[in-house]
């Protein structure tokens, strides 16, 4: 019961991401143009995490048994290395220039 | 070191980036940003925490303890980032609106000028340009449901050509099979007029072979009868000299059998040929019937040969027709291709202007931008010119203040400058005594001068010189 549960919720969050770009790309428009830049990295960022969320439902699904394996089809420690490699450091870094960039000072 | 080292180094990295972003934003709390929702940020913070946790999933142990607390707090953070996000829309365009209100309804003049000077004309400009576009899309939308139609009513053409063609084809095939049937039938025909010319041909034969036969049978009859009479003239010969004949009779006997073999072959002849004859009547009436068969036959092929010179002519009429119609074709397709040179002139039309469209919805947008920029321009302006007023106003206060102070200033300094003339009088009374004085002082000098030299005269003739000119000193 709780594997169905944590599998709901992480396809909620991913869910919950997407409409939180939606929503950012939305206020982009009544903020200033650097401002707008900013909005645009954190956008990326969680384009970024959004992908790390899928790759984590995946995991997820082939880890708790009696749901559905994946892995037969896809090769998810690749899958996991890269993102934690690449992907987890991009959003990070994505966040830190936002912040940079948001700076009336910059 | 190997790659589930790397990989761990790697999630602490990210953990304690995460951390430093943290820190950041707390220790550049107080600086300014030019973010309006700047909880944003303060909300993905939060993230730090799966970031921290997803560092330690190099342990075995609480996997899915570990994973319900990553997704329950990703599930919170995302869901708070959209309640917040949802919220910050609605007020940043309750907001704008209220902004744009203040910025067409004021009592202010400066911003009554602006708006009549600078926003209501490119409001104008923009509302022309969104009618015209407007109108142009219109047109475009006309001139599409146009060539839309155009290729409709093509395209029926064509499936109508298409179909007439066919038709056509499968008329030419229908002609085609008609005409090789006909050809067939034509040569049917001339085999059975060559059958019948030569079985006609062959009756003749028989007829003559069958007068010749009768000819002979006629002679032959001559030769029984004649046979006969000289049998008639032996018997009678015979009755004269039976009792000569007696020994020959069974020679004339035998002779009769023979001639009654004869007979009968001939009877049988007779007969023969009168089946013969029969038959031959037979064949004769077969031969009128095929000759009225024939005759028939003639008719219907002449009156085929006339439904064919009609279909002939039908079918000249109807390939004049096809041609003419060929004809009409083709000046449909060329009026067609006329109209497709239109529709394709109307199509580039249609991408000029649509690209015009796009410059102009570009330019628009640069308008908007330049508006919007103007008008952040105006708003930061009108902050700056208010923050003026009031520093304005201060100063003006404290203008005042000091033009008070000027004034008691100016008035000590009149007062001041009164007594300094006063003061000055005095000095120039003083200084004119003073003139006096140094004049007095100066003849009183001379007087004294004029003592002296008498006196060094006088001690120049007494005095030695050095008591002289102590005195002088």
């Amino acid at each position: 019961m709780l594997n169905e549960i944590i599998i709901g919720l992480a396809i909620g969050a991913i869910l919950f991401i997407v409409i939180a770009m939606i929503m950012l790309l939305k206020l982009k428009f009544f903020e200033k143009e650097t401002a707008g830049n900013a909005i645009s990295l954190v956008v990326v960022g969680l384009f970024f995490y959004l992908i790390m969320a899928i790759a984590d439902v995946l995991n997820y699904l082939s880890i708790f048994d009696g749901i559905y394996d994946v892995s037969t089809y896809i090769n998810l420690e690749l899958i996991n290395n890269v993102i934690s490699f690449f992907v987890a450091p991009l959003i990070i870094i994505c966040f830190i220039a936002a912040i940079f960039v948001m700076r009336e000072n910059y | 070191m190997g790659l589930n080292e790397l990989l761990i180094f790697q999630g602490f990295f990210v953990a304690i980036l995460y951390l430093i972003l943290v820190f950041l934003w707390v220790s550049y709390r107080n600086e300014t940003y030019n973010l309006k929702s700047r909880k944003i940020i303060l909300i993905l913070l939060f993230l730090s925490v799966i970031f921290v946790v997803r560092a330690f999933n190099f342990l075995n142990s609480f996997i899915v303890e570990k994973a319900f607390a990553l997704v329950v707090v990703q599930f919170l953070v995302f869901a708070i980032l959209v309640a917040y996000g949802v919220k910050m829309n609605e007020t940043f365009k309750k907001s704008s609106k209220e902004e744009l209100e203040l910025l067409v309804t004021t009592n202010d003049k400066i911003k009554d000028g602006i708006n009549r000077q600078i926003i209501l004309p490119e409001i104008i400009k923009l509302k022309n340009i969104k009618k015209s576009i407007a109108n142009e899309q219109k047109n475009l939308e006309y001139l599409k449901k146009n060539s839309e139609d155009i290729r409709q009513n093509l395209k029926r053409a064509e499936t109508k050509i298409k179909s007439s063609f066919k038709e056509l084809y499968k008329k030419e095939d229908e002609i085609k099979e008609r005409t090789s049937s006909l050809k067939s039938r034509e040569s049917k025909i001339n085999d059975i007029e060559k059958k019948i010319t030569s079985n006609h041909d062959a009756i003749i034969n028989k007829d003559k072979e069958l007068s010749e036969l009768i000819a002979n049978i006629k002679e032959k009859e001559r030769i029984l009868l004649d046979k006969e009479d000289q049998l008639k003239e032996l018997k009678e010969d015979i009755d004269d000299s039976k009792n000569s004949v007696e020994k020959e009779k069974g020679i004339v006997e035998d002779r009769l059998n023979k001639l009654n073999a004869v007979k009968n072959e001939l009877m049988e002849q007779h007969n023969i040929i009168g089946k013969e004859r029969s038959q031959l009547r037979k064949d004769k009436e077969q031969f009128d019937i095929n000759f009225r068969k024939f005759e028939h036959d003639k008719n219907m092929a002449a009156s085929l040969k006339e439904s064919m010179a009609r279909q002939k002519e039908e079918f000249d009429a109807r390939f004049n027709e096809i041609k003419k119609k060929d004809a009409e074709l083709k000046l449909l397709d060329k009026v067609y291709a006329r109209r497709d040179a239109s529709i394709s002139k109307l199509s580039k039309d249609i991408e000029i202007k649509s690209i015009k469209i796009n410059e102009k919805d570009m330019q628009l947008k640069k308008l908007q931008k330049e508006t919007d920029e103007q008008q952040d321009f105006i708003e930061d302006q009108l902050d700056g010119l208010e923050g003026k007023m009031k520093a304005a106003s201060k100063e003006k206060a404290r203008l005042e203040a000091d033009r008070k102070k000027l004034h008691e200033m100016q008035e000590n300094l009149a007062e001041e400058k009164n007594k300094l003339k006063m003061k000055m009088d005095k000095v120039d009374v003083e200084e004119e005594k003073l003139i006096d004085e140094r004049k007095a002082m100066d003849k009183e000098r001379k007087l004294l001068m004029n003592k002296e030299i008498k006196l060094e005269k006088l001690e120049k003739a007494s005095v030695p010189k050095e008591s002289g000119e102590n005195l002088v000193k």
